[in-house]
């Protein structure tokens, strides 16, 4: 008995021990991914949301080839992240955290600067320097908008955005109301009113609350914000503005389209509230105006969009965003989406190849007609297919004269506040003037009292 | 039963515990002990703080404790696991199984049938049932409740913008209703035929049967189960997340997606730690509590 209990003793150590040889060799044999040696590399990509995913599936075996041309070995492992943009930079923050980044990956520009800011992000600024397009192509506005905080650049442009205010043309004509650029908010709120009292529905859409994630701040209050004559952050002593007329002013605006009737509350409280409202309402013609972007025009309405629009061109059409005081109406331009290199990548050289090829000719042109974006370049209004849509290359000539917001380290601490104001507001909790105490208190707790400043 | 004696048996006995204690140890002590290390910290999944976080003291607790949103997802908590978890599933569940278990004088027709109808959420992962749920609370006229009760010439209701915390109590006891009902029903039948019987040859009723008889017996089941059911619903996150993300505005937010925003929204892992932390204490106090009541049983 004694002898097969020690026999049964035994042989747990020597599976242990087994165990323990199989996984080393097996870690010695997975860890070497070829980048030192010179020999084949696989680099891994993480995207997210079907169209943009699609044209990578599609178009990445073009650039292994390319890369064959040129006698390097490279292959892409395309990594599908959630389709849902909070999710999406949910997991993308937490792969950067526990070291499983992708080499490259793409996200919304607004989130470039917190990872920048923690490390996660390749410096690419020598590398923009030896590319010769940077300079030469690239907008230089959105050049301008990428360099974080400590001058250097982490990210490149892979879409620019013109954002504006999208309206029925088709049902303010047939209720008599008139169409043209509305100079002041005031403008705007008394036209949609006449359109909320003609059909009882709610008619002008500026996201707000906290349902709409970071869409709150980035397609609806900042285009408010950049109507006022105050600014979100005093660069010269790196403080945020958390209190200021500006801020008032848009705040007590959002009172005054939820006392109108005209913005849609209940919609907007919804866990996706960009689906009664620029899915439902907006193409059944309920909702008059909408903030939006170029991808609306396909990614939204267009004949494969979420929310399809017949005769989209004849219904639809774009407004300038009004300010307070009726001067100087604007379009919002921006890069939308970026490409980044993980600062922990073991191919930096292969995955700015990479980076470089997806930011090139066919595959931006290919890219751009597939979201709905103007190029962020200036020589691709002849690369099919984005030389077909003149829309978007209308809304390429408006970057140059458009205003933007460039985020900086705390941008999501304001979007966050930005949120809960809004929604106190809509919800008729808080007159405008209560909720920008609020967001000024609640700022200044999210930021630190040494960040922010009042007006 | 030989006593533990000697190092030997010492060794023995560790050996046969090693594994479960190293598991135990690995995914359920040690994460809530960095939990509670990093509930101290100032760190955060992005921005300066994440790569240099540093102690903070008790400013998460301070804060935390000064949170209206999260004593109001605490309270949203408690009204939830006391409506969907003890009311509803506990009540509902040992009804329907009181039903459905053979006890003298006392036959239910059909019974499979009905077991294969209310187990089935048990079958259903829980991504799939939320997506489900919300198709059939859709708010719009094609929504299958609200085509239910179009029939009757109610107009659709927004049943997650008007009743959405109602409508994740109801789809919570529906999850949880079928787990409980098979564990009530087996203890059911293990109630002794020869007790209920000389109840009945003395005259006892069918509720003095189950107040005076059935419900005395199965009071360590009960417990038991109270303790699962609360532990876990107020730990749920999943179901009501999927459903309506915390909203509409913070109507939904219970203490778990509170928790989950804070740490993965807004990645505030230091402050979202410190939730954690209370919760688990919460969760611990409500757990001694039930052992305390079923020792006293015993």
């Amino acid at each position: 008995m004694a002898s097969t209990s020690k026999r049964y003793l035994r042989r747990p150590a020597l599976t242990l021990a087994v165990t323990l040889v199989v996984m080393a060799v097996t870690a010695a044999c997975t860890a070497d991914s070829g980048g030192d040696g010179g020999g084949p590399v696989e680099l891994t990509l993480l995207d997210h949301q079907e169209p943009r995913v699609e044209l990578l599936k599609k178009l990445l075996p073009q650039f292994e080839q390319d890369m064959k041309e040129q006698g390097k070995e490279i292959s892409v492992k395309l990594l599908e992240g959630p389709a849902e943009d909070t999710q999406f930079t949910t997991k993308l923050t937490l792969d950067y955290n526990s070291g499983n980044a992708p080499d490259v990956a793409s996200f919304g520009n607004s989130g470039a600067v917190d990872f920048a800011t923690s490390g996660f992000l390749l410096d690419l600024t020598p590398m923009t320097e030896e590319w010769t397009d940077w300079d030469d192509h690239f907008y230089e506005q959105l050049r301008k908008e990428l360099v974080q905080p400590d001058g250097k650049i982490y990210v490149v442009p892979r879409e620019a955005q013109i954002v504006q205010l999208f309206y029925r043309k088709d049902v303010l004509q047939s209720d008599g109301i008139s169409t043209a650029q509305p100079q002041s908010w005031d403008d705007l709120l008394d036209r949609m009113t006449q359109v909320t009292r003609e059909s009882g529905e709610p008619s002008l859409l500026f996201p707000a609350g906290e349902a709409w994630g970071g869409g709150t701040f980035f397609e609806g209050f900042i285009h408010l914000m950049l109507g006022t004559d105050s600014s979100l952050y005093d660069a010269e002593e790196s403080k945020w503005i958390v209190a200021s007329p500006g801020l008032t002013d848009v705040l007590t605006y959002y009172e005054a389209l939820t006392e109108a009737g005209v913005m849609p509350v209940d919609p907007l409280l919804n866990p996706e509230p960009w689906v009664p409202t620029k899915y439902e309402a907006f193409p059944k013609g309920d909702l008059v105006a909408t903030t939006c972007g170029t991808w609306c025009w396909i990614f939204d309405w267009g004949p494969e969009g979420a929310a399809p629009i017949d005769g989209l061109f004849k219904k639809v059409s774009t407004w300038e965003f009004p300010t307070k005081s009726g001067e100087d109406t604007f379009v919002w331009g921006s890069s939308g989406w970026v490409w980044a290199i993980s600062a922990d990548t073991e191919n930096p050289e292969e995955a700015w190849e990479l980076v470089k090829w997806l930011a090139s000719g066919d595959f931006m042109a290919q890219n751009a007609v597939a979201v709905g974006a103007a190029s962020p370049r200036d020589d691709l209004r002849n690369v099919k297919p984005y030389s077909d849509y003149d829309f978007l290359i209308d809304a390429e000539r408006q970057l140059p004269k458009a205003r933007s917001f460039v985020s900086l380290p705390g941008t999501d601490k304001i979007v966050q506040a930005v949120g809960e104001a809004t929604e106190q507001v809509i919800t008729g909790r808080m007159s405008g003037e209560e909720a920008a105490e609020f967001l000024a208190e609640r700022a200044t707790e999210l930021l630190g009292e040494d960040n922010v400043k009042t007006l | 039963m030989r006593r533990v004696d000697g190092w030997r048996d010492t060794l023995t006995v560790m050996a046969f515990l090693a594994p479960a204690l190293i598991l135990i140890g690995l995914f359920l002590v040690w994460p809530a002990l960095w939990a509670l290390y990093q509930s101290f910290t100032n760190k955060a999944l992005t921005g300066l703080t994440a790569m240099n976080p540093s102690f903070v003291g008790i400013d998460n607790y301070t804060r935390l404790l000064a949170d209206g949103d999260f004593f109001a997802s605490l309270l949203r908590t408690v009204a939830f696991v006391f409506f969907s978890a003890i009311v509803g599933q506990t009540l509902f569940a040992f009804l329907i199984a009181y039903l459905m278990a053979n006890r003298p004088g006392w036959k239910l027709r059909a019974v499979p049938v009905f077991a294969v109808i209310f187990v089935l959420p048990l079958a259903v992962p829980e991504t799939v049932a939320a997506l489900t749920w919300a198709s059939m609370v859709n708010g719009t006229e094609s929504g299958f409740i609200n085509r239910i009760i179009g029939v009757f010439g109610a107009g659709p209701i927004q049943w997650l913008q008007d009743y959405a915390m109602e409508t994740v109590t109801i789809v919570n006891i529906w999850r949880g209703l079928s787990f409980a009902m098979v564990l009530f029903i087996a203890a059911l039948e293990g109630v002794p035929r020869d007790v209920l019987e000389a109840a009945m040859v003395d005259g006892a009723s069918a509720w003095q049967q189950l107040r005076w008889v059935t419900i005395p017996i199965l009071r360590p089941q009960i417990l038991t189960f109270l303790m699962l059911t609360t532990i876990t619903t107020f730990g749920i996150f999943g179901l009501v997340y999927f459903l309506t993300r915390g909203g509409p505005g913070n109507a939904t937010e219970i203490v778990g997606i509170y928790i989950y925003n804070q740490a993965f929204q807004f990645f505030e892992i230091g402050y979202g730690s410190a939730a954690g932390v209370l919760l688990l204490a919460i969760l611990l106090g409500l757990g001694t509590y039930y052992v305390r009541l079923m020792r006293d049983q015993v």
